[in-house]
Parts: C-alpha cells; sequence; structure tokens
C-alpha cells in the first residue's frame, strides 16, 4: 500500500536504460504479492541486480512475509557455493525477511537473518538520522547484496517516497559528476569517496549534492574535511553499522561540533549503546538479527541477552557519542568489507605455493587498508606472482586479494615461534 | 601515434592506480587482473587528462578488457585528428 504522502507520478527507480514511478513500483508490487505464494520454512535465493525487477521482488517478498537470501553477482563461484551450503538443509527462524551474507570470521561466512520488524526499525532510524526529509532524491552505486546499499540507502528512500538513481558500479556515476547534474544525496564507503576527490577534486565543488553518507568503514578527519570542500552545501553524515544491526547503529552529522574530530557517531533511534568487557561496544534494539542460519554457536558468542556483541573496541563519551577504536579480532575492514587474513592465507597454504603464508594487513592510499601476502620457503614448484595473483582473483573477492606479494627465504618469527608481524612490515619499509 | 605507443601510456595511467602492471593481457576481463572499480575510475580520469579525451558513457561501459581500452583510445585520439 502506497502511503497518501508519495506523489504517484514521481520517479521512485531510475537507472540508465529504464525507470518507474512510485504509482507502477507499487502496483507491480501489489501484483508480484498477489502470484507469490509465501512459505515461511524456505528461504527464497534473490539475486541483488541493479534493475526494476529486483526491487519488485525484493519489496514483493518483504510484503508478502517470504523470506529471502540475497546473492551478489560479484561473489567467486566458491564463494557463491559456499554460502548456498549454509542455507541449504537449515530452515529459517519463523521471523526472518532477509538473509544477509557477511564474511564472518576465519573467512568462513556467516548468514544473517533479519526480521521485518528489525529491517522497518532500520529505515525509520535511518530516515531520521541521514535527514531524509530534507532531500528528494539519491544517487546509488552501492552493491545491492549490501547491506548499506540495500537496507541502509535503497529500502528506506523508496519508504519515504525518495527518488533513487541506480548505478550499475562505482565507474558509471562519472558522467553525473562530469556534467555537473549530480544532486541530493550521494553515499559511499570511504574509499569510493576518496577516490570521488581524487577524480572530481579539481572540477568540483558540486553545490547541488545536499547529503553525503560515508559508512562501511572509519572516515579520517582529513577525508572529512576534503569532502566537506567538494561538496559544500552538503551535509556530511558519518555512520557505522554491522549487517547483524539491519544495519545503521550509529550515525552523526557534519553540523555537530564534534563531527570533524576523529570521532564515530552517536546510536541511532531504536539502538541502545553500552560499552561491555573490554572496552567492546555493545548494542541493543528491534534490529538486531534474530541470529545466524545454522549456527547457533556462532549466534550465542555474538548476541547475548539481546545485546549484540559487535566485536569493536570503542569509547564513549558523556553525551553518548561514540568512537570506534578498531576490532577486538584480526578482521580488517577493506573496501568496506569485514575480511580476515586466515582467509587469503588458507587460500595460499593449500594452493602449496610455500609451507610458512602470512598476511598482513598494511596501509593503503586507496582503499585504506590492503593486504600483503609473505611466502616464505617458497615451494621450487610455485608459479611467477602472476599466476598466484591469477589464482587469488579467482577465487577470493577483489577486497580478499593482495595489493602485494612478497618472497622470502625464511619468514621471521618472535619467541613464540609465531611470524613476527613487526619484522615483516619492517621488510616493507627497506629498500628492494 | 603508434598503438603501442599508446598501450604503453594507457598502461602507465593505470599504474598511478596502484595496480600492478606487470601482467596484463590484452583480452582478459579487467576484474580477473585485479582492476577493480575504484582503479577503474582513477584509471578512466588520467586516461582522459594524458590523452586530452573525454569518454563517453557508452565507451565507459565498454571497457571491459585493457585490448578494449586501448581501442576506445585509439578511436578518441583517431577522432580528434
Amino acid at each position: 500500500m502506497m502511503p497518501d504522502f508519495i506523489a504517484k507520478k514521481k520517479p521512485a527507480i531510475i537507472l540508465a536504460e529504464e525507470s518507474v514511478g512510485f504509482d507502477e513500483l507499487h502496483a507491480r508490487v501489489a501484483d508480484a504479492v498477489a502470484g507469490l505464494k509465501a512459505d515461511r520454512t524456505r528461504l527464497l535465493p534473490l539475486m541483488a541486480e541493479k534493475s526494476i525487477d529486483f526491487a519488485v521482488r525484493f519489496l514483493a517478498s518483504l510484503e508478502a512475509g517470504q523470506p529471502i537470501a540475497i546473492f551478489s553477482s560479484e561473489w567467486s563461484a566458491e564463494e557463491r557455493v559456499a554460502r548456498e551450503k549454509l542455507i541449504t538443509g537449515s530452515c529459517p527462524d519463523p521471523k526472518t525477511a532477509i538473509v544477509l551474507f557477511t564474511s564472518g570470521t576465519g573467512g568462513i561466512p556467516k548468514a544473517v537473518q533479519l526480521t521485518a520488524e528489525g529491517i522497518k526499525a532500520n529505515s525509520q532510524a535511518v530516515i531520521q538520522s541521514l535527514r531524509f526529509r530534507e532531500t528528494d532524491s539519491q544517487h546509488l552505486f552501492l552493491p545491492l547484496s549490501y547491506s548499506f546499499g540495500l537496507l541502509g540507502q535503497l529500502l528506506p528512500a523508496i519508504q519515504i517516497g525518495m527518488t533513487t538513481t541506480l548505478y550499475s558500479d562505482f565507474l558509471a556515476i562519472k558522467p553525473a559528476f562530469d556534467s555537473g547534474s549530480i544532486g541530493g544525496v550521494v553515499s559511499g564507503v570511504p574509499s569510493h569517496l576518496g577516490t570521488l576527490i581524487r577524480m572530481f577534486g579539481s572540477v568540483g565543488p558540486f553545490e547541488n549534492v545536499t547529503h553525503v553518507v560515508s559508512a562501511g568503514a572509519r572516515l579520517e578527519p582529513e577525508l572529512k574535511r576534503k569532502l566537506q570542500a567538494l561538496f559544500p552545501k552538503a551535509i556530511l553524515f558519518n555512520n557505522y553499522g554491522q549487517t547483524e544491526a539491519s544495519p545503521r547503529i550509529l550515525s552523526m552529522a557534519s553540523d555537530d561540533p564534534k563531527f570533524f574530530d576523529d570521532v564515530t557517531g552517536y546510536p541511532v533511534e531504536g539502538i541502545v549503546a553500552k560499552m561491555g568487557r573490554e572496552d567492546e561496544l555493545i548494542v541493543t534494539g528491534p534490529q538486531i538479527m534474530s541470529g545466524y542460519l545454522g549456527d547457533s554457536m556462532g549466534t550465542a558468542l555474538r548476541v547475548r541477552d539481546g545485546w549484540l556483541h559487535t566485536g569493536d573496541r570503542a569509547s564513549m563519551d558523556e553525551t553518548g557519542l561514540v568512537t570506534i577504536l578498531g576490532r577486538m579480532d584480526d578482521l580488517v575492514k577493506i573496501g568496506g568489507e569485514r575480511v580476515s587474513p586466515l582467509e587469503l592465507e588458507r587460500v595460499a597454504e593449500n594452493a602449496g605455493w610455500a609451507s610458512q603464508v602470512c598476511a598482513l594487513p598494511v596501509e593503503d592510499p586507496l582503499y585504506g587498508t590492503r593486504f600483503v601476502l609473505f611466502l616464505g620457503a617458497v615451494s621450487p614448484a610455485a608459479p611467477a606472482d602472476s599466476v598466484l595473483f591469477e589464482v587469488l582473483r579467482k577465487t577470493l573477492s577483489a577486497a580478499k586479494v593482495p595489493g602485494k606479494i612478497i618472497r622470502m627465504d625464511e619468514l621471521p618469527r618472535n619467541s613464540n615461534g609465531k611470524f613476527d608481524r613487526t619484522k615483516l612490515r619492517e621488510k616493507l619499509k627497506a629498500p628492494r | 601515434m603508434t598503438r603501442d605507443e599508446i598501450k604503453t601510456k594507457v598502461i602507465d595511467c593505470l599504474a598511478t592506480t596502484g595496480c600492478d602492471t606487470d601482467y596484463l593481457p590484452e583480452g582478459e576481463l579487467l576484474p580477473n587482473l585485479g582492476v577493480d572499480s575504484l582503479m577503474k575510475a582513477l584509471w578512466v580520469v588520467e586516461l582522459e587528462r594524458r590523452f586530452s579525451v573525454r569518454m563517453p558513457i557508452e565507451k565507459l561501459k565498454a571497457l571491459g578488457t585493457l585490448g578494449d581500452v586501448i581501442a576506445t583510445i585509439e578511436s578518441l585520439v583517431g577522432l580528434l585528428k
């Protein structure tokens, strides 16, 4: 049912070759709901595509109560199979509306079950914290298999009656910037936003952009200032979330006097945050997942008495402003994706290239962080680096592929026998 | 400008994005060579700057391989003559 406040003829979704108005979108969703026999005991796989057909199926499934699992065409065959296994043979929780996949700890993906109530609460929180009522359009290039793109930006926009222009990928937004026709909301992970500055720093400023939304990784104070220069009329929004929280947890706007400090944000509507043991940020609210599908042990580790243990260390001041300080485990964020070095190390170990393998996250000007893969005691049969890269790119998603491979006779070890990461970092600084 | 000169300059432009340019068969899809969307975007901007061309949207969509990029630059540089 389309709310009365939405202009019926207004475009809901615009793509390069097609568009749909809100009236037609709602009619198509109603038709799809009528033809859908919801079965809450099984998950319907849905490939996230930048198409009106995907939007119709997604909205219809939500409305009809048919649980869906969102797949990405960007995954490698191995990654897709691993995710298919997770949802095969497991009956979803009765309250599950959507399953989104995360990389999980140790490189083992997790199927995150989100409820209709949580998704609705997240939309309300996004509309309020990102001030969607103060604008009427957004430009979205984020993948729709990603909680930030699908639940953090697209769904709230449709629900509030904003027009969303969808781009097939990041580069497809370039002509809109070139022509100066870009306006409304622009969203991306810090790597996207940093790239926009490198692409258009000399072409801007873009005065019609009203909102710039960052999430998925830490937004550095220097990048905040550069973004404000490129988008001088825009309010910047720094956000933090996790798929397990549908996903938005913290948000903060640039008209807050503390925004340009190295801080993260305030809990969004519906979320209560507090500090747990060892300064771990823990949060609760209707947005929290019902659990990982088929992984009750994993669920019990992350959600205890209704509180989601984020795995992130943080500090909170007397006003409730939270600053994320880093992960409590080895996971790192690369291009908005939370990834473990273990997955890369396992692929390298299983390939038999070397008996000593260590993946080290290092600073990278484009991605913020990227892996360097160290190989020690390399097998004489190991192929050239170009072939290693080829294998890794076919096996792993882009964020997990190292930027560099370094071969050594022996990897240095510390007194515990573990690889000495400090010495490996020094190796990176030394002239080669 | 010869095709080899264009190719060298195109690869030089890609190197500015941080991509490893040691192994770049012309027919391989760019994602398989580690050229992701961020690198591709920076690459296109650098190509436009160094070749003094502007790539229209239909050209951007067609950039599947290194060979496509070289052919696109060839056609754009040719059009300017």
